[in-house]
């Protein structure tokens, strides 16, 4: 794409934008319509040093567009979609274009029926969690029918039926569910009505239904996953706990075993002025559903198996991120939250912020079964749950954030990392060629506001691994291999913002300890952003590191990128 | 308030006998005698196309090829098995230096975003072109081939080669013949395949220490196109019952590192209307295969 084109780009889109804008929440008696936009376009470029190569679809977009209408109790939307093809990185099934959202809902009193597509959650969402994550591109919305039901205050029953979205097309299962949900001090307008504690029960129970074609085996058919829940509040205070229990699933997920599928998830907080705490706790066994047994990467999802640790912004913290283990994990996190008064020695003049966190996860202590006691069942493990298996993963971290003058803000963050790579990343026992990491990462980022509305901000990173070798594999020459090991790196980043409308960062990854020494590579990057209102518009280059990308056995590789990207959006 | 919780529980109870679930007592189905597929010989039936897609370190990917093979022995004759090793996990390092990828194989992969996809997984016949269940995990695969076996053929494909093992040339000759009316835009695509090679395969199933196995044997792998990745136009203004064309490929030299007794000439014929609107573009609707020798 030459720079004409780019630019005849940019004025093509900026111009749709502002169009749209100036027809902002047209909003009389006919009902109003709001809607929102986005594209993230990128031409890439060869960039032999990375091992970056795009082949020959060098542009390749991921754009988006909601229209949504309301009247009164009645609303209808669409979204269209358009991937041709997608960015590098997401998943190639979603190349092309079309309208996989559309819907019409009407709401009156008691009553709230959804035609079309829609998204829903269940409790905690272990049973049925349909929902959309724009930047992973993850999108497993029913399509069918939605009833929500509200007899009286207090009480509120759903009922749905619809198949989930796959790609630009349905999923072959169909899903069915029921939820209840009784606040039991809104149910009296006595005395125990005006109670400050208040106790919230729920229920739930979603099935799917999927045609067994396997000529070798009996596949349930229907596969049903119940789950009840409580909530207790009082003041500051809140508790929460949900277990769940799934028949038989054998699926692509489990290597087709019939084992039954159980979940406990629990979180209590207590919050007051200045000061709050948090834990939570999980234990899940096989409960990976989906409406396709046959399904691979984040495709046809039912449920949501929650990720409590904690989701970094800063790029190093966030190197090695962990993702719930889809065939069973137990483990938790906690946090603490304190803001250092005003006044005092360490608050200064105008407090300081301090937030501990910590998150670990281990295998579940399971037994396989030998197999040949095990082929009319075909169960293929046991667990037991009086005990826990190997460490998948910590994060404990700190931060810290300071403002000392009117001028000046500083946030300093510290973390200890552990990550059973093998495990998490690629689903085997093998260490030879994936060996344990152990990493301490530190993170300085001050801001100098040095007039109003404009800013400089300064931040540096440190990711300082270590890898454990004691079943590492040796090269014929004696030599460990090393082949997924990194080492560490440093990351420096400028962001100037001379006014609110624009800003200008330039930064860049440096992997200066690659035991590899052609790897020892500088990561560049540089972006130039526009912020008007709810349109926004960045333009930047730079080099993306290759990476694994690991969901339930299956691994995709996601390759290093380099190259222009622009990225629009508004909403009206 | 009482007639309301009686009502809501009712709903319940209602729904979750609608819900019903299968409680599997016993995985293995009871077997029935098997109807014979083929037992009217003058029909012609389709044959499968079963694509593999894979790579030497992809710790994964061995029940896939098992599977294939075992596809192939039960539906033997039914299904042209075809393995092709492309994308990351088919790259070549020090402990796996044999090198199976291929231009055609990597085109395909490509255009279908097979390895983009994470492998293991297959094509069958390519069907479902664009839709969310073109690319198949490896547990599907025979659910997806029985129906299809069944199915009357549209095209008739015959395989005649000769090879001249002084110059490991290879000459074939590919029969079409349509069996039905074909209106459509149809491609024959012509490729080379081996079996019987032995090199090194990452088997994540095997105990840690002892995962790479250095005498595995790889079974329709992928070595190139004899014409080319999309094919050769053939009835280019549809075809009627019993029309027949002859496409010929002559000189088509077969590396001499192939041992040319393990290897077969596979011929497909897929649909090549590749406008957005056609759901079957792609779909692979007759296949065979032939050894070289």
């Amino acid at each position: 794409m030459s720079i004409k084109s780019v630019k005849r780009f940019i004025l093509f889109f900026s111009t749709a934008l502002f169009f749209n804008s100036s027809f902002a929440q047209i909003k009389d008696e006919l009902g109003s319509i709001h809607g929102n936009f986005q594209i993230d376009a990128a031409y890439y470029q060869k960039d032999t040093i990375i091992g970056a190569d795009p082949g020959s679809e060098l542009f390749r977009y991921n754009a988006f567009g909601n229209i949504n209408y309301s009247k009164g109790g009645f609303s209808a939307g669409v979204r269209y979609e358009s991937y041709n093809p997608p960015l590098i990185g997401y998943l190639p099934g979603y190349k092309g274009s079309g309208v996989p959202y559309r819907f019409a809902r009407y709401k009156h009193k008691d009553i709230d029926i959804t035609v079309g597509n829609f998204y829903e959650q269940f409790g905690s969402g272990i049973t049925l969690r349909a929902y959309e994550n724009r930047g992973l591109l993850y999108d497993n919305a029913l399509d069918g029918m939605r009833v929500i039901f509200t007899p009286k205050n207090g009480i509120t029953l759903k009922g749905l039926v619809g198949k989930q979205r796959t790609y630009f097309s349905l999923s072959p299962g169909v899903v069915r569910g029921i939820d209840g949900e009784v606040n039991i001090m809104d149910l009296f307008d006595s005395i125990l009505g005006q109670s400050k504690t208040k106790v919230i029960l729920g229920g739930s129970f979603v099935s799917k239904y999927q045609q067994d074609q396997d000529p070798s085996l009996v596949l349930p058919e229907n596969v049903g996953t119940s789950a009840g829940r409580f909530t207790v509040i009082r003041g500051g205070f809140n508790f929460n706990a949900e277990y769940a229990y799934k028949i038989n699933d054998p699926s692509y997920q489990n290597q087709f075993s019939y084992k039954e599928g159980q979940a406990l998830i629990a979180s209590t907080s207590y919050g007051t002025n200045g000061f709050s705490i948090m834990f939570s706790g999980k234990m899940l066994d096989n409960m990976s559903f989906r409406s396709d047994r046959n399904a691979t990467n984040t495709i046809d999802m039912i449920n949501y198996q929650p990720d409590f640790s904690k989701f970094h912004t800063y790029s190093l913290m966030a190197y090695y991120p962990y993702a719930t283990q889809p065939n069973g994990e137990v483990g938790g996190s906690g946090e603490i939250q304190y803001k250092v008064k005003k006044g005092t020695w360490l608050g200064g003049k105008y407090g300081m912020d301090i937030t501990l966190n910590g998150s670990a996860y281990y295998a579940l202590d399971t037994t396989g079964i030998d197999p040949r006691k095990d082929s009319v069942k075909h169960v293929k493990y046991t667990t037991n749950y009086g005990n826990v298996g190997n460490e998948y993963y910590h994060d404990f971290n700190i931060e810290i954030t300071k403002k000392f003058t009117k001028k000046l803000k500083m946030t300093l963050m510290y973390a200890n990392q552990f990550l059973n790579q093998s495990i998490v990343q690629f689903s085997t026992r093998d260490k030879e060629e994936h060996p344990d990491v152990y990493a301490n990462i530190g993170v300085l980022d001050i801001t100098w506001k040095y007039k109003s509305n404009s800013a400089i901000r300064f931040e540096t990173q440190g990711y300082f691994g270590t890898y454990d070798y004691k079943d590492a594999k040796y090269h014929s020459n004696g030599e460990v291999n090393k082949t997924n090991n990194t080492g560490s790196w440093v990351s420096e980043l400028i962001e100037w913002t001379p006014t609110t409308h624009w800003s200008i960062t330039i930064a860049d990854q440096y992997n200066y300890d690659n035991p590899i020494i052609e790897k020892r590579i500088h990561y560049y990057y540089g972006m130039i952003g526009y912020v008007n209102g709810p349109t926004r518009v960045s333009v930047s280059y730079g080099r993306q590191r290759q990476g694994i990308f690991c969901a339930g056995g299956v691994c995709r590789f996601v390759p290093a990128s380099s190259g222009l990207s622009i990225s629009i959006s508004s909403s009206f | 308030m009482k007639k309301i919780i009686l009502n809501s529980i009712a709903i319940i109870l209602a729904a979750i006998t609608v819900f019903s679930c299968d409680f599997v007592q016993n995985a293995n189905p009871v077997l029935e005698p098997v109807a014979t597929t083929t037992g009217n010989s003058s029909i012609i039936y389709r044959k499968v196309l079963v694509e593999d897609y894979t790579g030497h370190k992809c710790g994964y990917c061995p029940p896939a090829a098992d599977t294939l093979k075992y596809l192939e022995t039960k539906y033997h004759g039914k299904i042209v098995p075809l393995a092709v090793h492309a994308g990351f996990y088919a790259n070549i390092n020090a402990t796996y230096p044999t090198d199976f990828r291929t231009t055609v194989g990597t085109d395909y992969d490509t255009q279908f975003g097979n390895s983009a996809s994470g492998n293991p997984n297959g094509l069958i016949n390519r069907v479902g072109y664009g839709t969310g269940s073109f690319i198949k995990a490896y547990t599907s695969w025979e659910g997806y081939v029985v129906p299809m076996i069944t199915e009357t053929a549209k095209f008739q494909i015959k395989i005649s080669n000769t090879f001249n093992t002084t110059t490991n040339s290879l000459n074939t000759d590919i029969t079409v013949k349509s069996l039905a009316v074909n209106s459509g835009t149809y491609k024959l695509v012509v490729l080379l395949t081996q079996d019987s090679i032995i090199a090194e395969q990452l088997d994540y199933s095997l105990p840690v220490g002892s995962q790479t196995i250095t005498n595995y044997e790889f079974n329709h792998l992928l070595r190139g196109a004899i014409n080319s990745a999309w094919g050769d136009a053939v009835f280019t203004s549809g075809a009627g019952i019993n029309d027949s064309i002859v496409k010929s490929y002559a000189n088509f030299t077969v590396n001499p590192a192939y041992n040319a007794s393990k290897c077969h000439v596979i011929a497909y014929i897929y649909d090549a209307d590749l406008s957005g609107s056609n759901p079957t573009a792609y779909e692979v609707l007759q296949a065979e295969e032939a050894k070289v020798k």
